[in-house]
């Protein structure tokens, strides 16, 4: 179902004409380096922070500068509660579990670079009655063998929450790249309900739900490509499982989420551009929060 | 109401009043020694009607301009050698010495290749307001044309002020205004979509324009809706002479033009015009659609596009004449595609316009002129994709989605002339107008709830009336004052618009000229593409997003050396208010059970200012012009740029066109255009972040439009060959050869930005592991290259 307009019409223009490509030597100014956060909260783990720099949009380069000299501070609810301590790979931690309701924010100094912070963020409340099941084998688009895969939940009594599914194929519990589809709902647009991102994730909003109680289904196919691959192995693999992540996330995250450009490079540009939200002040990257629980599904 | 509200108000009722003051003293003090002069100008071998035709004092410079219809009235001293002169004609004079009705012929200068007029600008004629430009398709063939196609919007955009957008592309840029700031009108019936063939060539056949009047600065009262400019494009009547055929013959396209005299009763004449164009690459596809349908190809695409236009005249009486005429394009696009043999899915595209119009026009008395016009014009897309599979050998739609934005206008319009005297004329009229919106129509297998469904499918109906005066006023010799004003009430709006344009004539062949002009804008377009994709959606003002504003300030300095060489500088100074843009890259095509008042950022401002120079030489062996703009082009909003102003989309420093025909003989012309224009600024990322979600650096964007594309430059040769097949019956044939980009430049189209991943080397294929560092470049790439032409025309009496 989905086709790309401008390659169409370039196609036609090529029949009348020609595209010709030159590198170009000039390039927007650098602004400079700027640091780079990203965190992920989640009430099961320690919160940490991932930290690094950014770098020109045009050049040759390697990411290898590891910050270790970060001086982070983790406030909850407005008050400082601790600094976060370097353990590696420009990782750095804290010895403190988000709780559910609470929000959090970083304030990131290094020397030679701006000093940067994050906005607050709130752990959100998790849904409840979750509930995952793998059904019959139905077929996909392209024709392949799939699995029917239901996930049904009830809001909490929060108002404007938005809930992620994420699914993927596993093969001896390892990830697999895999094609899944929307079973009714939308796999190529967004709805005010709903939109897809990234072939295996999907996000729905509460104020659509029916009695507060929400069920989508999807397929999913029956072989997958190892994202780890073992050297001297096969990439291709049929599916042992799936695993459905469940979960309630924070408004960063959605917006987050919303803002990847999905469009591939060719449409990308003749768009405006499209900002990815960030919710750093005087750097780059994203906080975001989210609660709900993971499931693995067995393929019999 | 506010304050500025009260001032305007004020301004204008003092306008008015001091003008009916003074004109009851000086002009009728004047009129007294006039004779009256009055009658219709038409040409002398179609019989056409001629409108815009200069009526002049040949010794004091004074007169006025023929209405649309080609009539004029006029009050002169007696005794008096009094000019007709059009662009394209050969000048006329006659001398009068009493009241007198006439009925003037004007003869084109084809057959003259000294007088062959291009270009009729407002700096000679001190009665057009400044800012204003005529042209006569005719005399423009001998120039070189895209695809061997003559295009009166890509002739426009020749002019100083005045910018395209991507190659090729129909798209105007006046003054800083978009593309959808334009009113484009046919025989005064509204246009919205101009483009055929994704925007490389316009919907209006050269073949059957009678002429065109552009508005820039200074638009009359009688004119709103558009905040950049008028283009009131006037279609032939036809020949009511003889009946002549007109044919074209391209590669890929061909234009048809049929007309003549109409004798419905003895008394009852008039004229026919029937004028058709279609263009057909779809046949060099044809073979691919033959291989898809024996199933030796996977895919085809095919397209076609045609517009037709019909028009009757009929000359009820000597004063009554009945107008009808009819307009219809389409384009039409088509993708197959086989993924296994048992599914298939389609892509296609259509878009088109469809306008009617019947118009009455009375001579009630010899100064008192009325004109009415009903008519309807609709635009509509639509864009459909579908899946099908294979059932008992028929194909059976499984999926589909589907979806017909479309926008309908029925309206009413009714203006009278009345020319009070030989220095006042006074217009006024009224215009009601019914819009029918369908921002989004779809209809999709995808399941949507029902109430979302309903809100995507939803139309609105918005009324839209309008009061307007103008006063065309010359007190003194050398002051020529043209005042208006427009009342429009829109939705829950209401909203007036002055206009003021004076005129200083001095010395023989100058004048300066200032204007003023305050326009609003009820309709906005939602489209976020620059290549001239037809995917045009245009929605109403509502109650949360107001009506867009522009006023303008202009001020002309003209002067004509000689006969023959024209100069004019003009600056201007624009302001522009609630603006809107897309606030995301989400489509509004997409954006299911989304509002579209959602996907928009509002609330903007932006202000355009600039000099325009512009040498013309219409006259002569060697005709043409040369026009430099210098212009800068801002816009801001709260949610863009943080709040800060950008260079607005098509902001161009500076902006030239050479533009030169030469006439070797009657038969053998060349001629050659060059273009040259500033980059356009464009938003590339500012920075590259490392992957931490997800496998891929991303890119960081920062100010909006930071980057420009390279210069634009192009030249354009042609070479046209004419050819008498019949003398007396004046048929004629025409070849033409030319050449598009002469110097195969590559001019950028757009931007492209590549990344290039190192990954760690975990994965012995190179597919995945840790990206660990990138390579990345930016990359122009341009699609039109060298392209010659050939083209060959014939005309049949």
């Amino acid at each position: 179902m989905r086709l790309n307009l401008i390659n169409c019409i370039l196609i036609g223009l090529f029949l009348l004409s020609g595209c010709r490509e030159k590198i170009l030597n000039k390039a927007p100014d650098y602004e400079g380096d700027k640091l780079v956060i990203y965190s992920e909260l989640n009430p099961d783990s320690l919160i940490s922070l991932s930290l690094s720099k950014s770098y020109p949009v045009v050049g040759n380069y390697n990411f290898d500068k590891d910050i270790k000299n970060a001086a982070i501070t983790l406030l909850e609810d407005n008050l400082p509660i601790g600094q976060m301590y370097y353990q590696s790979a420009g990782l750095y931690k804290s010895t403190f579990y988000p709780k559910i309701g609470h929000t959090y924010y970083f304030r990131v100094k290094v020397p030679g670079f701006p000093d940067a912070y994050s906005l607050p963020v709130q752990v959100p409340q998790p849904a409840k009655d979750i509930g995952v099941s793998i059904g019959d084998t139905v077929l996909s688009e392209f024709g392949d063998k799939a699995r029917e895969i239901t996930v049904h939940w009830r809001d909490n009594d929060e108002s404007n929450n938005t809930f992620l599914v994420i699914l993927k194929g596993l093969f001896k519990n390892k990830n697999l790249s895999t094609n899944t589809f929307s079973i009714g709902g939308s796999n190529t647009t967004e709805t005010a309900c709903s939109y897809y991102r990234d072939t295996n994730l999907y996000i729905y909003k509460d104020f659509c739900l029916s009695d507060k109680r929400g069920t989508a289904h999807f397929g999913a196919e029956l072989y997958g490509f190892l994202q780890e691959p073992v050297p001297g192995d096969a990439f291709r693999k049929d599916v042992d499982g799936f695993r459905v992540s469940f979960y309630t996330i924070s408004d960063s995250y959605e917006k987050y989420l919303a803002t990847a450009n999905v469009a591939d490079e060719l449409l990308q540009a003749f768009q405006p551009p499209l900002p990815r939200y960030s919710n750093i002040v005087g750097g780059y990257g994203i906080v975001i929060a989210y609660t709900g629980s993971q499931y693995v599904l067995a393929v019999k | 109401m506010k304050p500025r509200h009260i001032l305007e108000h004020r301004f204008i009722k003092l306008l008015f009043i001091l003008l009916f003051i003074v004109l009851s003293n000086i002009t009728l003090a004047q009129s007294l020694q006039r004779i009256h002069i009055k009658g219709f100008i038409k040409d002398e071998y179609s019989g056409e009607s001629l409108s815009g035709v200069s009526i002049y004092d040949s010794v004091s410079n004074e007169g006025g301009v023929s209405n649309n219809t080609g009539y004029f009235s006029l009050f002169i001293k007696p005794n008096t050698i009094v000019a007709f002169s059009h662009i394209g004609y050969r000048q006329i004079t006659i001398l009068v010495k009493k009241d007198t009705s006439l009925q003037i012929t004007l003869t084109p200068v084809l057959q003259d290749i000294k007088e062959v007029n291009i270009l009729g600008s407002s700096s000679i004629n001190r009665y057009r307001p400044g800012g204003m430009l005529s042209f006569s398709t005719e005399n423009l063939k001998h120039l070189p044309v895209f695809l061997g196609e003559r295009d009166i919007i890509k002739t426009m955009a020749l002019m100083p002020g005045i910018t395209q957008g991507n190659e090729g592309t129909v798209g105007l840029f006046v003054r800083g205004g978009g593309a959808d700031q334009n009113l484009f009108l046919v025989d005064n019936t509204p246009v919205y979509n101009t483009a055929h063939l994704f925007g490389f060539m316009s919907v209006f056949n050269s073949d059957a324009i009678k002429g065109v009047d552009f508005y820039k600065g200074f638009f009359p009262a009688r004119f709103g809706g558009k905040l950049s400019s008028v283009v009131d494009i006037t279609m032939k009547e036809g020949n009511n002479q003889s009946p002549s055929t007109e044919i074209g013959i391209g590669l890929i396209n061909s234009r048809l033009l049929l007309e003549g005299p109409l004798r419905l009763t003895k008394k009852l004449r008039g004229s026919y015009l029937v004028a058709a164009r279609g263009a057909y690459p779809g046949i060099f596809t044809l073979p691919g659609v033959l291989a898809y349908k024996l199933n030796k190809a996977n895919s085809f695409f095919t397209y076609w596009m045609y517009d037709v236009l019909a028009k009757i005249s009929i000359n009820l009486t000597q004063n009554d004449k009945l107008l009808l005429s009819t307009y219809r394009s389409s384009d039409y696009w088509l993708t197959r595609q086989k993924d296994t043999p048992e599914i298939r899915y389609s892509y296609g595209l259509n878009w088109g316009n469809q306008t009617v119009s019947l118009r009455y026009h009375r001579l009630v008395f010899t100064n008192l002129f009325l004109s009415t016009n009903v008519y309807y014009s609709h635009y509509t897309y639509q864009q459909a994709i579908n899946n099908a599979e294979k059932v008992n050998n028929s194909f059976i739609t499984k999926d589909f989605y589907t979806i017909r934005p479309g926008l309908k206008e029925t309206g009413l319009k009714g203006i009278i002339d009345y020319i009070y005297n030989k220095a006042v004329t006074v217009r006024s009229g009224v215009e009601s107008i019914f819009h029918s919106y369908r921002p989004t129509y779809l209809e999709t297998s995808i399941r949507t709830p029902s109430a979302l469904l309903e809100q995507m499918q939803k139309t609105f109906h918005t009324p839209e009336n309008n009061l307007f005066a103008e006063i065309d006023w010359s007190p003194i010799k050398y002051l020529d004052l043209q005042a208006g004003y427009r009342l429009t009430s829109f939705s829950r709006y209401t909203l007036s618009d002055p206009r003021l344009s004076v005129s200083i004539p001095f010395r023989q062949n100058s004048s300066l000229k200032i204007g003023y002009s305050k326009s609003s804008q009820f309709i906005h377009l939602l489209s976020q593409n620059a290549v001239g994709l037809p995917n045009d959606i245009w929605v109403p003002s509502t109650n949360s997003i107001p009506p867009q504003r522009a006023a303008q300030y202009a001020l002309s300095i003209n002067h004509k050396i000689g006969n023959s060489i024209e100069l004019s500088v003009e600056g201007y100074f624009k302001k522009f208010t609630r603006q809107i843009d897309y606030q995301s890259t989400t489509s509004i095509l997409n954006a299911v059970g989304q509002s579209w008042e959602n996907l928009i950022v509002q609330g903007g401002i932006g202000q355009a200012y600039g000099l325009e120079f512009f040498i013309n030489k219409p006259k002569g062996k060697l005709t043409g012009w040369l026009a430099y703009t210098l212009a800068y082009n801002k816009r801001k909003f709260d949610g863009i740029n943080s709040g800060n102003w950008y260079f607005a989309n098509y902001d161009r420093r500076h902006t030239i066109n050479l533009v030169s025909s030469y006439s070797f003989s009657r038969r053998l012309h060349a001629g050659a255009n060059w273009q040259f224009y500033t980059g356009s600024p464009i938003t590339i990322p500012v920075a590259i972040i490392q992957p931490v979600f997800g496998s891929r650096p991303q890119f960081v964007y920062g100010n909006r439009n930071n980057f420009r594309l390279s210069s634009y430059h192009r030249l354009d040769l042609s070479i046209s060959w004419e050819k008498e097949i019949h003398k007396r019956r004046l048929r004629k044939s025409m070849w033409s050869i030319g050449v598009y980009n002469a110097y195969n430049r590559a001019n950028p189209y757009y931007i492209d930005t590549s990344l290039i991943y190192k990954r760690d080397g975990s994965d012995p294929y190179g597919y995945f592991g840790k990206v660990i560092g990138i390579k990345s470049y930016l990359s122009q790439v341009s699609v039109v290259p060298i392209l010659p032409y050939l083209s060959y025309e014939i005309k049949l009496n």
